[in-house]
């Protein structure tokens, strides 16, 4: 069944063109959904699967208004499914049946693509590691004493191991594109707005975004534009059109790409040389790569934790016992059913994000951090606005450091993502791009940033990377 | 963080390691105090170049009470149940 499990979605349209069927497909996927021995999978929705297959299978000769015509996917934990267990990885929503479909999966199923699970995840998506969760770690299929990256680690190890042909992820502060990194898949986290967040579970509303992890750049194209759109139930939604698969083979002559200084100094010695290597190769195929220095680059995580805290405090007061999710047996007063349902229902993680928040939000501290926090986004916001009037691109790590030890948690963690928030709290695209693997066969990955809405720029590159990666331009 | 700071937001520690949860927490609160940065910048709320977003207001149902209200640990009629509060 590799022969199906281990190709892209180009790759599985050619072989339907010459006779594999929909259902053949779906259940190559389904069993290694199954078997995952990575914890990847919260929920495998084997029988609805099997049956959309067998559906699709059957209008088949309408299959080019289908662009992703019974292509297996699977979609984190915190984007509604509708009667099928959406649960964020915690106790307060493991029985969770939401009565509507996010927009992001009505676009999916339009276009053909059949759901076959439901991914594991830091609880709430607090985290980088995906251990914090419910339902227990994801593991890392490279090397098990490594983080799996997270949040959405059960998506990207879903893809690295042929359980799904693509999945959609989202990412707060780097949760779609560093466990990618982690995997060697391609994670990209659009532009704030590209995609409905209709249907995600909110963490933090003005960084949160519906990512996509795929096996390649041409993949990532594919899907991001059966996403993309305005959408009346999300008014942060974009009207811009994006035309992304018609810009991979443009090439990159004349584009200008910026490594940033200040976080290719922080980052070890093999990230490093996987940079100076991807900056060579740039040059080689026509682009140009100049050294920058963001210095405000530095309060970026501060105010990406202030914020996400702070949101995440707001968001998540809706879990109260009362109308959705875990409620605590005893009943006594109103007042205990709130306090008893919160603190048996949320996790270790969460509280913590939760007691920080109302830490920076409380009268006291609002302005010294809050409203700091908002400035300081407003001025890396300025700042970058800036650098791409002469840039096309900026190119960096993904995380100083290649995927690290398993059990490294809490604040400690905070610091590494510290290349990644920086999108989030601008609300720019990103793209992690595989670009090999270190000497005891981890994967490597780098990161391209663009300016708003100007995805085309990060496919382009990151196409023209990925092919001259594959010809061993090196 | 005060108690009565855990109290505003509804929780209570119910970890075994309940100090070392608390340590973990100062360790966060560590973490925002260890560096104060400046800015001369005015707070951003939106990071979306769009403003104004408005629609026409449109009355109509989306049929989904009964489905949202089975999801309440209680319900009864067309009401969620809780403790009584008088």
């Amino acid at each position: 069944m590799s022969y199906i499990t281990k190709r892209t979605i180009t790759e599985l349209a050619s072989l339907q063109r010459d006779g594999l069927s929909c259902l053949e497909i779906a259940e190559a996927y389904i069993k290694n959904a199954q078997a995952d021995p990575y914890n990847a999978y919260i929920t495998v929705t084997g029988e609805q699967a099997l049956e959309r297959a067998m559906a699709l299978d059957r209008i088949r000769e309408d299959r080019k208004a289908f662009p992703l015509f019974g292509i297996p996917y699977a979609a984190k934990d915190n984007i509604c499914t509708k009667g099928i267990l959406t649960t964020c990885a915690s106790k307060m929503l493991a029985e969770h049946l939401p009565v509507y479909d996010a927009t992001a999966i009505r676009h999916i199923h339009s276009a053909g693509g059949v759901l076959i699970g439901k991914t594991n995840m830091d609880e709430f998506g607090m985290g980088s590691s995906s251990d914090t969760g419910y339902f227990g770690k994801v593991i890392n299929p490279f090397n098990e004493q490594r983080s799996a990256g997270g949040s959405s680690g059960g998506s990207a190890v879903a893809v690295a191991t042929g359980a799904c042909a693509f999945a959609l992820g989202s990412d707060t502060g780097g949760s779609v594109r560093l466990p990618a990194a982690f995997n060697g898949v391609v994670g990209v986290k659009p532009t704030y707005g590209r995609i409905s967040r209709y249907g995600l579970i909110a963490f933090a509303s003005s960084l949160d975004q519906i990512g996509v992890l795929t096996k390649d750049v041409t993949d990532s194209a594919t899907v991001l534009e059966q996403l993309c759109g305005k959408d009346a139930m999300d008014s942060t939604s974009s009207e811009q059109s994006a035309d992304l698969v018609h810009a991979l083979s443009q090439g990159i002559q004349g584009m200008r790409i910026a490594v940033i200084r200040e976080l290719t100094d922080i980052a070890d010695s093999q990230t490093r040389l996987s940079i100076t290597n991807a900056a060579a190769m740039i040059s080689k195929l026509g682009g140009t790569v100049e050294e920058i220095s963001v210095p405000e680059i530095s309060k970026c995580l501060w105010a990406y934790y202030v914020i996400s805290s702070a949101e995440a405090s707001s968001n998540l007061a809706r879990y109260d016992g009362v109308r959705y999710g875990y409620s605590a047996p005893d009943r006594t007063t109103l007042s205990s059913l709130y306090t008893k349902s919160r603190s048996e229902g949320f996790g270790t993680e969460v509280k913590r994000r939760l007691l920080l928040g109302g830490y920076v939000l409380s009268a006291e501290n609002r302005s010294a951090y809050y409203l700091k926090a908002l400035a300081i986004r407003n001025e890396i916001k300025s700042t970058l606005s800036r650098v791409f009037k002469d840039l096309d691109c900026l190119l960096c790590p993904v995380s100083p450091n290649i995927s690290w030890e398993c059990g490294f948690q809490g604040a400690d963690t905070y610091k590494n993502d510290i290349c990644t928030v920086i999108a989030n709290i601008t609300g720019l695209p990103a793209m992690s791009l595989p670009c090999g693997t270190d000497s005891n066969g981890v994967p490597m990955e780098l990161q391209l940033m663009a300016n708003s809405f100007n995805e085309q720029a990060l496919y382009r590159v990151g196409y023209a990377l990925e092919q001259a990666l594959k010809g061993g331009t090196r | 963080m005060t108690d009565q700071d855990k109290r505003l937001y509804r929780l209570t520690m119910l970890d075994p390691n309940e100090s070392s949860h608390g340590a973990d927490l100062s360790e966060a609160i560590d973490f925002i105090n260890s560096y104060s940065p400046d800015t001369a910048f005015e707070p951003c709320v939106h990071i979306s170049d769009q403003r104004n977003v408005t629609r026409q207001d449109e009355a109509h149902s989306s049929h989904l009470q009964k489905e949202i209200l089975s999801l309440a640990p209680k319900a009864a009629d067309d009401y969620v149940l809780v403790p009584k509060t008088v």
